[in-house]
């Protein structure tokens, strides 16, 4: 964990699975991001500490939702 | 040989002489009391007659008959007639309870010759000296003693002798028949006296009683009599209702024929309640008639009283038609009662469904949304793969691999199809939505071709076998009203038709605008409607299919939905053409909701 990664990264958080698979999928094929989903806030929080560029894609409703 | 005929001596020769007389005499009274009794049968001549011959007969001073009265308690005779000979005046008489009591005790004829000195008759008082002798035969009648015949102090020296008796005995014997007989005629009389007197007063009570009386033969069933009252209240006159049957003027079958007429004789009376007279020029009025068999002189007949109860009857009458409104309206309202729940059931079923379907068709989102998404993203992916295979670095029998190329194939098949149903169900869903609008209670402006259109998917399945729907929509406007339940409306419409028309069904929906409202038609070419049944078609309840097909609320709800909406709905039919549901709204309804805070 020397150099940071430069790969702009996609976070995608969601409470449904299906929803993060659909998001992924289509991210995955269409884009050059690194899509990262978590369907708890909580993981999500801990996943950014370590990556520096991201574009937060969230459902503000899942439950315990403290990214903003 | 034997003597001749004795000479009779001139003593015997007397005695017959005197005996010839004697008959001759008895014969002449008898004639004289028959002469008598024929012409005059008055008890009282016959009696007096006896008496005055026996005196001249038999030579006395005083003569009487006395009768025995039937029933009397006491002295059980009754001096009808005492006779004093040749005018001297009637002797006291105080014994003659010694006498009657002794010849009833004794039934046979009594002789004394010196009254003072024979104690048979018992102590006599000094008044009864008078009395010298006397002679008492019994009167009798079919062998009852009915009577004594007296005769008092004989005028001659001897006294009575036995052949005085002998004489009295026959005067009696012939005469006692007659004079029962006068005296049995005489009590008919004074019965029948009474019996006038009786029917007199009969008369007298049926004029004053307030109530009609008529009076009928028994065995003739005709009326004898009527009273005033009678005559005022049949309004004919006395001599038209003498004389008619009684049926003819109280027209009751228990009058008309002889056998109930036997049935009412039997019971001996009759009551019958509310009898309708009918009166010459006049409301009829009602009677409580009561028959009753009496004896009117010599009659059996039938008194018939008919008690007025007109103003009984038409009160009775006024409150069994009032009953029978409270009646007729407690029952409409609770048809109007259990109409409106029925509604109000029905109406809160749709509306349960309806947050029903609106709340199953936001939980598909996510999943429709999803199957959506992953359709499009299968697509790209299928594009990027044949890109992949296309490249120069692609090996050759990668590329030309047949089992990838039919992968391919099934996956390009299974996008496209899914993007298909995908979008069929978005189109269902959507529907859904629009039907089940959960904006009920406001009123909103709607579109009445989405609506329509959002029905239509909806009944797609009712319908895909069984008609053809044409649209033939015209300009109309938006309009303000409840689209759910307009929604419902069309949708009770579309399933009616689909069930009315066979194979090869049209279903034809036309709208177009008439001023201010708006028209919404349904048309079938199906079986059409009979029509008695077109006038209940929008009763709550009518149903001509099966038990447990159709609720028979369908239309009325349709009706009522479109009744608070300010509009109509009419039909028209023509058995084995079709029919027509035509609606009529108006472009801003008056506000619905708080007409249906019941």
């Amino acid at each position: 964990m020397t150099a940071p990664d430069r790969t702009p990264v996609l976070l995608i958080v969601d409470d449904e699975e299906m929803v993060l698979t659909r998001l992924r999928s289509f991210f995955m094929l269409e884009t050059e991001y690194e899509v990262l989903t978590f369907s708890s806030p909580a993981e999500a929080l801990e996943a950014v500490k370590t990556k520096t560029h991201y574009c937060p894609v969230n459902d503000s409703l899942t439950g315990g939702n403290r990214l903003f | 040989m034997e003597a001749e005929e004795t000479p009779k001596t001139l003593t015997e020769l007397r005695e017959e002489n005197q005996r010839l007389r004697r008959a001759l005499e008895e014969l002449s009274i008898l004639n004289q009391i028959g002469t008598v009794i024929s012409s005059t049968m008055s008890l009282n001549g016959i009696v007096e007659l006896i008496v005055e011959e026996s005196v001249a007969q038999l030579n006395v001073e005083q003569g009487a008959v006395m009768l025995l009265q039937k029933m009397t308690e006491g002295d059980p005779f009754r001096t009808m007639a005492r006779k004093a000979y040749s005018g001297s005046d009637i002797v006291p008489f105080r014994f003659g309870q010694q006498l009657t009591g002794w010849m009833l005790k004794n039934q046979k004829p009594l002789l004394i010759n010196n009254v003072k000195e024979d104690d048979r008759l018992g102590a006599v008082s000094s008044g009864d000296l008078e009395i010298r002798s006397l002679l008492s035969v019994p009167l009798r009648a079919k062998g009852q003693m009915v009577g004594l015949l007296n005769v008092f102090n004989k005028q001659t020296e001897e006294g009575f002798t036995h052949d005085d008796q002998k004489l009295l005995s026959i005067i009696a014997s012939q005469s006692a028949q007659v004079v029962e007989n006068a005296r049995l005629y005489e009590e008919l009389q004074s019965k029948s006296a009474d019996l006038q007197q009786s029917e007199r007063k009969y008369r007298s009570l049926m004029q004053e009683a307030g109530e009609a009386i008529l009076l009928a033969d028994f065995t003739s069933r005709r009326i004898m009599e009527v009273n005033d009252e009678g005559v005022r209240v049949t309004g004919l006159p006395l001599d038209v209702i003498r004389g008619r049957p009684l049926s003819g003027i109280i027209p009751v079958d228990e009058f008309a024929d002889a056998e109930a007429f036997e049935r009412l004789a039997e019971a001996g009376r009759l009551q019958l309640s509310n009898i309708k007279l009918e009166r010459r020029n006049a409301e009829p009025n009602y009677y409580d008639v009561n028959a009753s068999l009496i004896h009117y002189g010599d009659h059996r007949a039938v008194q018939v009283i008919c008690h007025d109860v007109t103003e009984r009857e038409k009160l009775a009458s006024h409150l069994r038609h009032h009953a029978e409104e409270l009646e007729n309206e407690v029952h409409q309202r609770t048809r109007d009662l259990r109409e409106s729940q029925m509604r109000l059931v029905q109406q809160e079923k749709m509306a349960a469904l309806g947050r029903l379907v609106a709340g199953v068709a936001h939980e598909m989102n996510t999943p429709i949304g999803t199957i959506t998404s992953n359709a499009d993203t299968l697509a790209r992916s299928l594009v990027k793969l044949r890109g992949i295979l296309s490249l120069d670095s692609c090996p050759e029998e990668v590329r030309n691999d047949r089992l990838l190329a039919q992968v391919l194939t099934v996956l390009d098949d299974i996008s496209r199809i899914n993007g298909l149903a995908c979008e069929r169900i978005v189109a269902i869903v959507g529907s859904l939505r629009n039907f089940a609008r959960l904006d009920e209670a406001e009123l909103k402006t709607a579109d009445l071709h989405e609506g329509l259109d959002s029905t239509l998917t909806l009944v797609h399945h009712e319908l895909k076998n069984r008609a053809v729907v044409k649209k033939e929509y015209g300009d109309i406007q938006s309009i303000l009203c409840h689209p759910n339940q307009i929604n419902q409306v069309f949708m009770n419409l579309l399933v009616n038709a689909s069930q009315a028309v066979k194979d090869k069904g049209e279903i034809t929906i036309r709208t177009s605008r008439e001023g201010d409202i708006v028209v919404v038609q349904i048309s079938d070419n199906g079986v059409g409607i009979l029509p008695d049944n077109l006038q209940r078609i929008f009763d709550p309840g009518f149903t001509t299919k099966g038990v447990g097909v159709g609720t028979g609320l369908g239309l009325s709800i349709c009706f009522k939905i479109v009744q608070d909406h300010g509009g109509r709905i009419d039909v028209e039919s023509e058995v084995g053409k079709g029919s027509t549901f035509t609606i009529r709204l108006p472009l801003r309804s008056r506000p619905v909701a708080e007409q249906n805070q019941l």
